[in-house]
């Protein structure tokens, strides 16, 4: 989802076979531990252009296509770590940082156009997925210790517990909701 | 169907507006539902159009600033259904505040006769409190309670509002955290609905300036207000399972107000 030309390819193949798009999720992501006084420009391009460009092109897209079918709702993941830092993670809390604002920008660039399309962030907190899996070796038992004693709730969330979260922001029963973020993280960010 | 089946919940306020939608909301899903209002005459008559859908609804009548009340009306609701999943302290009131031509006289005046604050903050610490309580035996629970954008973003014209508003959402956070750190099991989130028409804000309007409501008007972003549904809608998910890693923050359905 980072090669610009495959987007338009990638709705029109969506289009071809549903006839339209109603809603889109950018969630593709990747994580990456940032060493700030090491790391040079293409880690932090690698890590920026799947999380942040991607998201972008993909809102970009969807938006060209939603519009031509009277609306529709994006819903682009950004992380607990576009709320608070961490200190092993710059380049990653920039990358979702950037998906929170960019998407409050998409909602009003829709909203002016008055073309019904809805865009909003989700943040998930630490979730048993494959990615954390490998997140989480990445940190040291200190880093572990620290982010254990931030989940308040005491475990980690299920996968299922943000795709519910997805699912009420792509219906239409959150149909007032645009350029607004939902927290689903056990209480992470809340203190 | 079945989205809080068998649930319990207690709504504050749940006569009209937002506070009967989610009552209906939550009837529809399958829960059971005690809605509570100081106005007995129209709360009675909101029970029966909910029982006469075939839906297990009661009504009790409640001012919610008592605070002698309170263990009364969570005994009621545990006297007819048993148990307590589902708090939803959505009672609230909107009035205005000149800043500079209200003094502290006004402020205590306005707290002391079941007021802006009364109403919605110290209630809310209340039903939190209460709630808990009695959640705590059962398992645990859902407390959603109901700030407003007007307790994310000021307005000039509504300081005390705005201080109670603010006051959830912070003291919303502080039980989330005290209920985990306990290991109840109990969850308590707040909603911030942008305006939505509902009895409160047609009262609301009119305290408003003309120019307050092109101020207004030009801050939603999505060019209508909200119905109560949209706001009941988010409220349902926060009270049932699909939002069991939801807590301690903030639903916010503003049609766009607050993210400029």
């Amino acid at each position: 989802m980072t090669v610009e030309e495959r987007w338009p390819e990638v709705i029109a193949a969506v289009v071809a076979k549903y006839g339209r798009l109603d809603i889109m999720v950018n969630n593709a992501g990747i994580a990456a531990e940032t060493e700030l006084e090491t790391c040079d420009l293409a880690h932090w391009r690698s890590v920026n252009s799947v999380n942040m460009e991607a998201v972008f092109m993909g809102t970009q897209n969807a938006i060209k296509q939603m519009k031509l079918n009277g609306g529709g709702s994006i819903i682009n993941i950004s992380s607990i770590e576009g709320l608070v830092g961490d200190p092993r993670f710059g380049a990653y809390n920039a990358s979702k940082g950037g998906v929170r604002l960019f998407s409050k920008s998409a909602a009003l660039y829709c909203a002016e156009k008055k073309y019904n399309i809805r865009v909003n962030t989700l943040h998930p907190g630490f979730t048993k997925t494959p990615m954390v899996d490998d997140a989480i070796d990445m940190f040291s038992p200190d880093d572990a210790e620290r982010i254990n004693r931030e989940i308040v709730m005491g475990h980690m969330a299920e996968a299922v517990d943000q795709a519910y979260g997805i699912l009420f922001l792509a219906s239409d029963e959150s149909r007032y909701m645009t350029g607004t973020e939902l927290v689903i993280d056990g209480g992470f960010t809340c203190h | 169907m079945g989205r809080v089946e068998n649930k319990v919940c207690l709504i504050t306020g749940g006569t009209g507006g937002i506070g009967y939608s989610a009552a209906e909301l939550m009837c529809r899903e399958g829960g059971k539902v005690a809605i509570t209002d100081i106005r007995p005459k129209e709360g009675e008559a909101a029970a029966q159009t909910l029982r006469d859908q075939g839906y297990a609804a009661i009504f009790i009548e409640q001012d919610v600033t008592a605070e002698s009340r309170w263990p009364e009306v969570i005994a009621a609701v545990v006297a007819e259904y048993g148990r307590l999943d589902v708090l939803v302290n959505n009672a609230g009131v909107g009035a205005a505040t000149d800043l500079e031509e209200s003094d502290l006289a006004h402020w205590r005046f306005i707290q002391s006769v079941n007021f802006i604050q009364s109403v919605n903050l110290e209630a809310v610490f209340m039903g939190t409190q209460n709630a808990i309580k009695q959640m705590k035996r059962n398992g645990g629970g859902s407390i959603v309670n109901i700030s407003s954008i007007e307790g994310i973003i000021g307005d000039p014209r509504s300081a005390a509002y705005n201080a109670s508003k603010g006051g959830v959402r912070l003291f919303t956070k502080s039980a989330a955290l005290y209920c985990a750190e306990k290991k109840y099991n109990i969850r308590v989130n707040s909603v911030h609905p942008g305006f939505t028409k509902t009895p409160m804000a047609e009262t609301a309007g009119d305290l408003f300036g003309p120019d307050d409501l092109v101020r207004i008007q030009h801050e939603i972003v999505v060019g209508h207000m909200a119905v109560p549904d949209d706001q009941g809608y988010g409220i349902l998910y926060l009270a049932s399972d699909e939002s069991r890693y939801v807590t301690g923050t903030e639903l916010i359905i503003d049609g766009g107000y607050t993210c400029h």
